[in-house]
């Protein structure tokens, strides 16, 4: 998890959306869908526009009051997360004319919470995408065969 | 549950008014008073079916007028289960089930929930998709049958009747279960009991977008589908009355001409004339009456949309109504396939409409009652 790297939403097998402050994410290949709110929303929608990780720490800096050290701490475990559960995947390095801009830190910042991503696999059966196994010699899908 | 009939205004009651305005409406007092007005009058657990599929986009028009905050947090929980099962739904229709009918050589379009949600709403995850319906061409059932077969999909019907002629005489659609993805609806009629418009060119023009991504029903199409959806009641008819708002109060303009000439050829003008006025004034949108009078006037001479008529308590039809309503149906498909009134052909529609592979296994008292009917 390079200073420089930039990340991308890991689609088409990841899609998400941000409303009313909360990012809903969906891993169509495993079924699982997270649910992200306050500062995980913001980090999620900066990863999305091409942010690196200085300039996710430096946005939930300036939008949430805190400790900078554990913000910055939290961001990156985050970060790390995300990448983790195959939500983001780096993509290549940051180029001056790509960095994020970084906001003014508002006077009236709330008071920043460690982000958590939270994972549900209730909706894991309804939908399985699985083109690796379900590849056959002869082409997919095929059956899959049951013991 | 609510009746409808044709030629009738749609008949919303107070409540289902409230939800449709606070869900669908574009005025931020109207849906903020709409709102209030609902939530006071509901108890969540035990919302009715009709009301229930509107609560993710109720959710989302709420937050749009910052009035998320007012809502139970139960309904934001809906809203995030309704997208990750549309995504889910769309991401299998795109990514799995469209490829492989290709593959097969069976042009498909996605149409019903995936179509109006894709065309009709900001965001794919305000508009529940809790079915995948394809819209392909009847001459492509047996290929397609063999590709979804392979897949590991299973008809409901007897597999016997998916190479039979008949199935596509006298029926509109076979649904297909899989032991790992949900069940999906292959169509080859727009509309259940429609005309065999097939070899009118008009229909193509009027009905898909396959130069969409994915390629699916026009929104002339779904505004038609939707019409009669919410003209005929059950328990999607609310769900349908949105649809149709939606597509009043969006900023997309409609093409009423093709949606007028799409409903005549359909046989839809009825339905969708009785729907129209009354979702127009109820989200104070301006109608050309011109239009309203000409679809009542072509629906006057239309045949009666079928529907299963439902009066008891539990939903259950009588054996009088199912016999009317097959009797009715059959009568227009022999009269749309240019089949002969015969009992042998009431016989062979009775089987598939029965699921029946034998006359012997036909429901004996709504045979008879059948038979009575059309004798």
């Amino acid at each position: 998890m390079s200073n420089q790297s930039v990340y991308r939403i890991n689609s088409p097998s990841v899609i998400g959306e941000v409303l009313d402050g909360e990012a809903i994410i969906v891993n169509l290949d495993t079924g699982a869908y997270y649910s992200l709110d306050g500062a995980g929303a913001e980090v999620w929608a900066a990863a999305q526009a091409g942010a690196t990780l200085p300039d996710m720490i430096d946005l939930a800096t300036a939008h949430f009051s805190g400790d900078p050290t554990a913000i910055a701490a939290d961001v990156t475990a985050l970060l790390a997360e995300l990448l983790a559960e195959n939500l983001l995947v780096a993509d290549g390095v940051s180029s001056d004319q790509a960095a994020a801009p970084v906001d003014t830190p508002s006077p009236a910042r709330p008071p920043f919470v460690k982000p958590i991503l939270q994972k549900y696999t209730d909706m894991a059966d309804l939908l399985l995408l699985d083109p690796i196994h379900e590849v056959a010699e002869q082409g997919w899908p095929h059956q899959a065969v049951r013991v | 549950m609510r009746r409808q009939t044709e030629t009738s205004p749609l008949s919303i009651a107070p409540i289902e008014r409230d939800l449709l305005v606070a869900a669908v409406g574009k005025d931020a007092a109207a849906v903020d008073q709409a709102w209030e007005r609902w939530r006071a009058a509901t108890e969540l657990d035990t919302l009715s079916a009709a009301q229930f599929p509107l609560l993710p986009r109720l959710y989302a028009n709420l937050a749009r007028f910052d009035l998320a905050d007012t809502a139970d947090g139960r309904i934001k929980g809906i809203y995030r289960r309704a997208w990750v099962r549309t995504q889910q739904q769309l991401a299998l229709a795109e990514r799995l089930i469209l490829p492989m009918l290709t593959r097969a050589g069976v042009p498909a379009v996605l149409m019903g929930d995936a179509a109006v949600a894709l065309d009709l709403y900001p965001h794919p995850g305000e508009r529940a998709v809790e079915r995948l319906d394809f819209l392909i061409e009847a001459a492509a059932l047996t290929a397609a049958s063999k590709a979804l077969a392979a897949a590991g999909w299973q008809p409901t019907i007897a597999p016997a009747f998916l190479a039979s002629p008949a199935l596509r005489r006298w029926c509109s659609q076979t649904i297909w279960q899989h032991q790992r993805h949900p069940a999906i609806t292959v169509n080859w009629r727009p509309l259940p009991s429609a005309p065999a418009v097939g070899a009118d060119p008009r229909l193509d023009a009027l009905t898909l977008q396959r130069a969409a991504a994915p390629p699916r029903t026009s929104r002339a199409a779904q505004l038609v589908l939707a019409g009669v959806q919410a003209a005929q009641g059950g328990t999607s008819w609310l769900m349908a009355a949105a649809d149709l708002g939606m597509a009043l109060c969006g900023a997309a303009p409609i093409a009423w001409t093709e949606v007028g000439e799409l409903a005549a050829l359909l046989q839809a003008s009825g339905p969708l004339a009785s729907v129209l006025p009354s979702l127009a004034q109820l989200f104070d949108l301006p109608l050309e009456t011109a239009l309203v009078t000409q679809l009542h006037e072509i629906g006057a001479h239309e045949l009666s949309y079928e529907r299963f008529p439902v009066t008891a308590e539990d939903g259950t039809p009588s054996i009088r109504e199912r016999a009317s309503f097959h009797i009715q149906r059959w009568r227009r498909l022999a009269a749309a396939n240019g089949v002969p009134l015969t009992m042998s052909s009431s016989l062979e529609y009775l089987r598939v409409a029965s699921g029946a592979t034998h006359n012997s296994q036909l429901p004996g008292k709504l045979l008879g009652a059948v038979r009575r009917g059309w004798s």
